[in-house]
């Protein structure tokens, strides 16, 4: 009883004094939060350095220069909005310890209410033990419940940033067949080395004679503002080229009929583009890689790295940057169009990639890294009796792949050097040509295997040309050669003046090849070499031509040229 | 006898420890550059790095308060040492260290280091990570009752608490395993440190902190006055490693120093409801079901643990996207496809840096790789914990007595004095006290 006496006399004294103390001190609190958020939302809304009154006098400053007065209002002001935005942190920080001070208070004098006040449990109320497994079971209905709504939410999430990622550009691509069918593009020549990439037009009657300086069959000669070594594209009546320089990059559009330029478009103030442009040799350039087209927009690729997209009409689509190529000779490969994608093969000295857009928007569909080394070569886009392979050369590896996914089909390790010649491609055989390594046949199908090789007459920078039948490969110091394409029999071989940069292109049951001096020589393809003739442009070139309409389209190192009958 | 041995005691300790917090002055790695002006430079926000001598104070400081923390919890059953324990942490830890590294982000530092070589992790960061796990293998989780400074700021501050349903406290208590698997996913991709990212009382203790990280630390110490220590019990991952230590541990504190008597004057001295009640009488209602249920949980668990892992590996892109480099990547490419008409500061930076984009795409995809496999570890693992915890739940466990919860239990020591033989053992009752059972 003594005790329990002490005890009431401990609480009767001390829990008053417990409880007021909470109250003063939870009142304090409550002040203090109050003032603080204030202060807070008072420091946030202040800006010294940027106030109303500061900016006026600024403004007023720059028009009076040398208004001394303005100058000391300016520094007074300005130290007094200084001023008053540190007094206001200072109360913040100087308020905080006060507010943990006075917490503290308000913390002690509640636990100490609590132990005067303590309660034995109450020990009259029978625990109800029968009940403890129901709550267990409702715990686990609980737990599975919210175990569901975790993983839905999960699965939900990543539903919806597949959808946003497909929007933003990283999705499949889409599946509206609005692309041309393979007949429409051989009637046209929509990308380096016309349909496919394979050197071979889908046309009769192409001129056979022609001469630049006299203008025999030069239907029209029309300048190129920029230089470049792309060459033409066309499609139906319109002709489209690239040029550029250090200072910009441009793509023209010409009537195919008469050479008048429709439009000129430019491709600047791309979003990604380097503020320098790289260093390139004058025998590459700026603007090497051929446009591609689907018929309905047009591309152009840049030593930049820049590839932009115009309609047909020439208002710009879309631009961007596809990273600046580390090359030391300047980015030469062409650009080639697989349905609603946009392919470009962009092999540096940091490595290989194969990089695939969406025709539409220029977002990136995919962008496969290749174990490849750098290369200057295109791609080739053919059907190798069961499916589509865009087919890489590069060193060391010649690579097909899926062009819709990307997804690597085989690969052979046969190339060495700088490779520039663009594979060929004939009837399930795959021809791959680079100097100083070997000019290798490849037989694909589900695998690819080599069917033959052969180590003279190596191309350096022109692409060989194939049918089921013949092989032709021109070389840069003038040996052209033609081979059996099934087994690698020599047919023939011959030796011009001049080196061939330009590939060579094959069109009514002949192989035109054109020299660096512009003289193009038309051979009528067969086991003996037949020269039908040597036609001369008047001025070089390097650049491929392009056969469309019956006509020619080549472009020199001055003037585009139209040839036709 | 046993108070003033008792006070003796302590003052040694503060006296032991009054040159330790004298000599540990924070000092600067490099000095601050002069520039011969009256700029007064700002406070930095974040702790200065500790010199050599100070890590070796702090680790020894450490092992010290957990060997206290131990023995007041285990030997002494002092609830008042504990709680000045407490007190003397959060200076020490919390405000003197200010609170870094702490033991719960040292999960970070360890998982980032597992994954990269490279990263050089301080020793006392691993101490800081093993040996309060070590202390807990052997004691129980005496780091949660008095040296954790996370844990211990919101002890002082239980007022009264209530008891949690039993489906509510089960539910949240998988929260620290989300919490655990993203951290970890987060810090060895290196996307971040997300638990020093979100610490909701690393401001108070730095006295600087955001509006919205105050805002957050503020509502769990109130949420904190009724529901004892929320974070601790139902979002700290450091928490999910001492609970497996703790059940697996040598020695823990019990309720009683002698046999349990079934007074139930315990039952209700536990604001973390880690006291399990004895259900002897209990009998399993439907017992061939819940069989038949306990089978089917078992034969899907691992059909759960496949299936999170997959839902989660798809959110591996999403979850990229938290990551500095795949954000960057995002944007170049949306600038690149002109989905963003104005540049950002940081594209605007990697672009000046000159480092090609597609270095960029490829470190990005990369990453997004490691976020995928990621997924999946951490899909498996929570899809693990929730069949174990639905497993757990249908089991049944014959239990005589109040025992405590070896995994959940803070070895707060608050349940000691209200067992009457606890009473007997400190001589402040006689055993013919005792209430007798009914």
């Amino acid at each position: 009883m003594e005790i329990e006496t002490t005890q009431s006399k401990t609480v009767r004294l001390w829990y008053p004094i417990a409880r007021n103390s909470a109250v003063i001190s939870g009142a304090f609190v409550l002040l203090l939060s109050a003032l603080i958020l204030v202060n807070y939302m008072q420091v946030q809304s202040v800006d010294p350095l940027n106030s109303e009154a500061l900016t006026r006098l600024m403004q007023q400053l720059r028009e009076e220069p040398g208004n001394e007065d303005l100058k000391e209002q300016i520094r007074a002001l300005d130290l007094l909005a200084r001023r008053a935005y540190f007094t206001h942190q200072w109360q913040l920080r100087t308020g905080s310890y006060l507010l943990f001070g006075s917490m503290l208070v308000f913390l002690v004098a509640l636990k100490y209410m609590g132990s005067l006040r303590s309660q034995l449990p109450d020990l009259t109320r029978e625990p109800d033990r029968a009940a403890a497994w129901e709550e267990r079971i409702l715990a686990r209905k609980w737990v599975l419940f919210s175990g569901l709504v975790l993983f839905v939410m999960a699965f939900v999430l990543s539903v919806v940033s597949e959808k946003n990622a497909s929007s933003a550009g990283t999705a499949a691509p889409a599946t509206n067949p609005t692309y041309a069918s393979l007949e429409e593009i051989r009637q046209q020549w929509p990308n380096f080395r016309g349909p496919e990439g394979i050197g071979i037009a889908y046309q009769t009657d192409v001129p056979t004679s022609w001469d630049g300086p006299s203008g025999e069959n030069i239907l029209w000669k029309v300048p190129v503002s920029k230089p470049g070594f792309s060459s033409p594209i066309v499609w139906g009546e319109r002709l489209f080229l690239s040029g550029a320089d250090k200072g910009s990059q441009e793509v023209y559009c010409y009537e195919a009929e008469s050479g008048d330029l429709l439009w000129q478009g430019q491709a600047d103030d791309l979003p990604g583009s380097p503020s320098k442009r790289p260093n390139v040799t004058d025998d590459t350039g700026y603007a090497a890689p051929t446009m591609a087209t689907d018929g309905q927009r047009v591309f152009a690729i840049f030593a930049t790295g820049d590839l932009a997209c115009w309609d047909i009409d020439g208002n710009r689509l879309w631009g961007k940057n596809l990273g600046l190529p580390d090359n030391h000779y300047g980015h030469s490969s062409s650009l080639m169009v697989y349905r609603n994608l946009l392919l470009a093969q962009l092999d540096d000295n940091r490595g290989g990639r194969l990089v695939a857009v969406d025709v539409e928007s220029g977002k990136l569909v995919y962008d496969k890294t290749r174990e490849v080394q750098i290369s200057w070569a295109s791609p080739i886009l053919v059907n190798t009796g069961s499916r589509m392979e865009v087919i890489l050369n590069a060193i060391p590896l010649v690579v097909s792949y899926d062009p819709l996914t990307g997804n690597e089909l085989w690969r052979v390790d046969c190339m060495m050097g700088e490779v520039a010649p663009s594979p060929a491609y004939a009837d399930g055989m795959v021809f791959v040509v680079n100097e100083y390594a070997r000019l290798a046949a490849i037989r694909v199908g589900e695998t690819a295997e080599m069917a033959w090789e052969f180590d003279d007459y190596l191309a350096e920078v022109a692409s060989p040309v194939a049918t089921d039948e013949y092989l032709i490969v021109a070389t840069s110091y003038g040996g052209v050669a033609c081979f059996d394409s099934k087994t690698g029999e020599e047919f023939w071989l011959h030796d011009f003046d001049e080196g061939f940069y330009s590939s060579p292109v094959m069109a009514g049951g002949f192989v035109y090849l054109m020299d660096m001096k512009g003289l193009t020589h038309i051979v009528r393809l067969g086991r003996e070499f037949q020269l039908v003739g040597s036609c001369a442009l008047g001025e070089q070139a390097v650049a491929t031509p392009a056969i469309a309409n019956r006509r020619m389209y080549i472009r020199g190192t001055e003037h585009l040229f139209c040839i036709g009958q | 006898m046993t108070g003033p041995i008792f006070r003796q005691r302590w003052l040694l300790f503060l006296v032991f420890l009054l040159p330790v917090l004298c000599s540990a002055q924070t000092v600067e790695r490099f000095p601050k550059p002069d520039f011969q002006t009256d700029y007064t430079r700002p406070d930095l926000t974040t702790p200065f790095p500790r010199t050599e001598v100070q890590e070796i104070i702090d680790i020894v400081v450490l092992i010290g308060a957990l060997s206290l923390a131990s023995y007041f919890a285990l030997r002494l059953r002092s609830r008042k040492a504990v709680f000045v324990l407490m007190l003397f942490s959060m200076a020490y830890f919390g405000f003197y260290r200010e609170g870094c590294v702490c033991s719960v982000g040292a999960i970070q530092n360890v998982s980032y280091a597992l994954f990269h070589p490279g990263y050089a992790i301080p020793v006392s960061v691993v101490l800081f990570f093993a040996v309060p796990l070590l202390f807990t293998l052997f004691f129980g989780r005496t780091f949660c009752a008095a040296v954790c400074p996370l844990g211990t700021i919101q002890d002082i501050v239980v007022i009264k608490p209530v008891k949690l349903p039993l489906w509510l406290s089960h539910c949240l208590s998988l929260l620290p395993y989300v919490y655990l698997g993203l951290a970890v996913l987060f810090a060895t991709t290196g996307a971040g440190f997300i638990i020093c990212q979100y610490d909701p009382f690393i401001g108070f203790y730095r006295f600087s902190a955001s509006f919205h990280m105050v805002l957050l630390g503020l509502s769990f110490l109130v949420l904190g006055t009724v529901v004892a220590r929320p974070y601790c019990r139902f979002l700290c991952p450091y928490g999910v490693l001492l609970d497996w230590m703790s059940r697996l541990s040598k020695t823990h504190a019990t309720i009683t120093p002698d046999l349990c008597s079934e007074c139930r004057l315990c039952e209700d001295s536990c604001p973390f409801d880690a006291i399990r009640l004895p259900d002897e009488s209990q009998v399993v209602p439907h017992k061939t079901r819940e069989v038949k249920r306990l089978a089917i949980f078992i034969v899907l668990l691992p059909l759960l643990v496949a299936g999170s892992g997959w839902i989660f590996s798809r959110l591996g892109d999403p979850l990229a996207g938290q990551h500095a480099t795949v954000a960057l990547a995002r944007e170049i490419q949306a600038e690149n496809a002109g989905l963003r008409t104005e540049t950002t500061e940081n594209s605007r930076t990697f672009r000046a840096a000159g480092k090609p984009d597609s270095d960029l795409f490829l470190e990005a995809e990369a990453l997004q790789r490691q976020f995928t496999t990621g997924g999946w570890i951490l899909g498996a693992f929570l899809g693990l914990v929730f069949g174990v915890k639905l497993i757990q739940l249908t089991l049944h466990r014959k239990q005589t007595g109040y025992e405590i919860d070896r995994g959940v239990c803070l070895s707060c020591a608050r349940c000691f004095a209200h067992c009457p033989y606890e009473l007997v053992r400190r001589g402040e009752i006689s055993l013919e006290e005792v209430p007798e059972v009914q």
